[in-house]
């Protein structure tokens, strides 16, 4: 009788330890989590402001400016295509 | 009842002060007991609350608005995460010395900042300053001023500018959708904020999550049919064309015709969504898809299709159009020129008004209503575009003598941009109408059969003669394709009848000829330099599109000439 007293006793013990133990685990993995969506933000910004950038930087009238200008090229003349014809 | 017991045990043995600490601690533990079964059991759902109110917190998680993506996937519309600034004037009102410090970090002026927060000293919201950088959101947090936060939100970019800004449409401040693709497309861009219930620290760090209300749920990408780079190009030389000939505005549709997809749709005049000041209704129309003009000439091809459905006109029938001149009902229908005796091709290559009116007496009131409501004239195409004009299409049966005769030559009804390149798609695709789309088609529709292929061709043959020297089309050429297409020339409809120095300048075609892949439909309204005919002001933009879209697309030359032809290589060998 005593025994199963104590046995249950220690349990109730560990047990509790056992939610306190949890519940830190849990903040702290909530702080880690956190974290990592603020990281993710931060890349996603990062990310968004990469595609602008590409997407102004090879913008079609800037290539093709650029092509022109620095370059010196341009469309091929009539005379200069010969067509390849299977 | 240990308690009781021992406390008469040390009554009955005469130790009064030992049973009156014994009565004490029994009462006390009593009191205990009954507060402990109060708080926890009465008043426990208050007291939970109330604790909750100091340290839980209902977050929203905020969701991202769907990418517009090109048909190559190059972002056309993005949402980009900003932080705006409010403060809590009650919690900052103790703080107040602190003002300065927020002011100097947003910007801002601090005297006028100051009052602001004083003048709302009884709200607990204020805006300070909306979508400002991460960055500088990042700063104003570290000043850790009580009462001021910040919220992320996220701000709409269009890194094309006003290239696409009548398609796209745009959002407001909130990220509502107000026009364009945004609109249509609203439900499947657009993100839902999710919810969470948190515990916060002092500082608003988050210490546990008690409960996730909502998902966040992200917006969809959207993948239109435009090419960025067709897009651009049109964009380009519409803006050019409309500014040498000192236009009120204009608007090219490019499509692509084996699956319908709209590859390019441009306007001017045009206005930049990235700044929400230049945005005004004028500006904001697509007109391509919500103007409706009357067509004018580039009608033509279609009445003569209707004339070679019948089977009483072929490509060489004759007709005379002696002498320029006409009279139907009251009206007098003229030529340019006494052309004299035509055949039906030259009818198409002079444009003579009065070619296509026999010919649609010939064929009947009905089946030339017939054929231009299967074009879909007069009806929305059905891309849900907000806004979006049917034209105008009168019923056959109310039309009079005059009327047969103006609709054959396109007065009397109008059409948008769209709907009439989407026709000329028809004559490009065999005769077969297709659905036009704004998104990407991975799978061509089902089009619909509205004239038969072997018209269709010849109206191409006849077409072709319209860019060639002779034509009224010839600055559409396109160096090394064969170009098919019809110029257009429309006195403006004003009220009260036409207006006799406004015009609208409209070409539309198909290229390559021998096998189309693109129709292209330019329309400049009200050219102001004198110059007015279709084929001198809308005939070099079409050629200036048409060709390097035709380049860009890898599209192979049809009219190179022998000498430039090289055959392959054998398969067997290298290279």
């Amino acid at each position: 009788m005593k025994l199963v007293a104590l046995l249950l006793w220690a349990g109730c013990l560990l047990s509790a330890i056992g939610v306190v133990q949890a519940e830190h685990r849990e903040r702290k993995y909530v702080l880690a989590q956190e974290k990592a969506v603020q990281h993710r933000d931060e890349l996603e910004i990062e990310w968004e402001r990469l595609q602008l950038e590409e997407a102004a930087l090879a913008a079609h009238g800037r290539v093709d400016a650029l092509a022109r200008e620095r370059l010196h090229m341009g469309p091929p003349g009539r005379d200069a295509v010969s067509m390849v014809v299977r | 009842m240990t308690g009781l017991r021992a406390l008469m045990r040390a009554l009955g043995r005469g130790g009064w002060r030992y049973g009156t600490v014994v009565v004490l601690f029994f009462a006390l533990a009593n009191v205990m007991l009954w507060r402990a079964v109060y708080l926890k059991i009465t008043e426990r759902d208050f007291l939970e609350q109330q604790g909750g109110m100091r340290y839980e917190r209902v977050q929203e998680i905020s969701a991202h608005r769907g990418q517009v993506l090109d048909r190559n996937g190059e972002p056309l519309a993005v949402s980009t995460p900003m932080e705006t600034v409010w403060v809590n004037p009650r919690e900052l009102m103790p703080a107040i010395d602190r003002v300065p410090e927020l002011a100097h970090a947003l910007g801002l002026d601090a005297s006028r900042l100051r009052t602001q927060v004083q003048q709302n000293a009884e709200r607990r919201f204020l805006y300070i300053k909306r979508q400002i950088t991460p960055e500088e959101g990042a700063q104003v947090k570290a000043l850790r001023i009580p009462g001021v936060n910040t919220r992320r939100e996220y701000r709409r970019f269009y890194p094309t500018g006003e290239v696409t800004a009548h398609i796209l449409g745009f959002t407001n401040i909130d990220d509502q959708a107000l026009e364009g693709i945004e609109r249509t497309y609203d439900h499947w861009l657009r993100g839902e904020p999710g919810a969470r219930r948190v515990i916060q620290d002092l500082h608003g760090g988050v210490v546990e999550q008690r409960e996730l209300i909502r998902e966040a749920r992200p917006g969809n990408d959207l993948v239109l049919s435009l090419d960025r780079r067709l897009q651009y190009l049109a964009y380009r030389e519409l803006k050019a064309a409309v500014q040498a000939n000192k236009a009120k505005g204009g608007t090219a549709v490019l499509l692509d015709v084996r699956t319908g997809e709209i590859l390019a749709m441009v306007n001017q005049p045009s206005f930049n969504p990235n700044d929400r000041t230049s945005i005004r209704p004028d500006l904001t129309r697509n007109r391509a898809v919500i103007d409706a003009f009357e067509p004018g000439s580039t009608m033509k091809p279609f009445s003569v299709a209707v004339g070679l459905e019948s089977g009483k006109f072929r490509p060489d029938t004759p007709i005379d159009t002696h002498p320029g001149f006409m009279k139907v009902d009251r009206f007098t229908i003229r030529d340019h020129h006494n052309y004299g005796l035509l055949d039906v091709t030259g009818v198409i290559r002079k444009s003579s008004n009065i070619g296509v009116t026999k010919i649609a007496m010939a064929v009947g009131p009905e089946a030339l209503w017939s054929f231009y409501d299967a074009l879909g004239l007069g009806r929305v195409s059905g891309t849900g575009f907000p806004g979006e004009s049917s034209g105008r299409l009168r019923h056959f049966r109310d039309w009079n003598a005059s009327d047969i005769a103006t609709h054959a030559y396109g007065y009397g009804m109008s059409v948008t941009a769209l709907q009439l390149v989407r026709a000329y798609g028809a004559i490009a695709h065999d005769g077969v109408l297709m659905p036009v789309s704004f998104l990407k088609v991975e799978q061509p529709p089902e089009g619909k059969r509205v004239m038969d292929a072997r018209v269709a061709q010849a109206l191409r043959v006849m077409m072709e003669e319209v860019v060639k020297a002779g034509g009224t089309g010839t600055k559409a050429q396109v160096s090394g394709y064969r170009v098919a297409g019809k110029t257009g020339t429309a006195h403006k409809s004003e009220a009260g009848g036409y207006a006799e120095d406004k015009y609208v300048s409209v070409f539309a075609g198909l290229a390559p000829a021998s096998n189309p892949r693109l129709a292209l439909a330019i329309m400049i309204d009200e050219p102001g330099t004198g110059v007015y005919y279709g084929g001198q002001v809308a005939g070099p933009v079409f050629s200036a599109i048409m060709e390097e879209a035709l380049r860009i697309l890898n599209v192979a030359p049809d009219a190179m000439g022998p000498a430039t032809v090289v055959s392959a290589p054998s398969k067997g060998g290298q290279g």
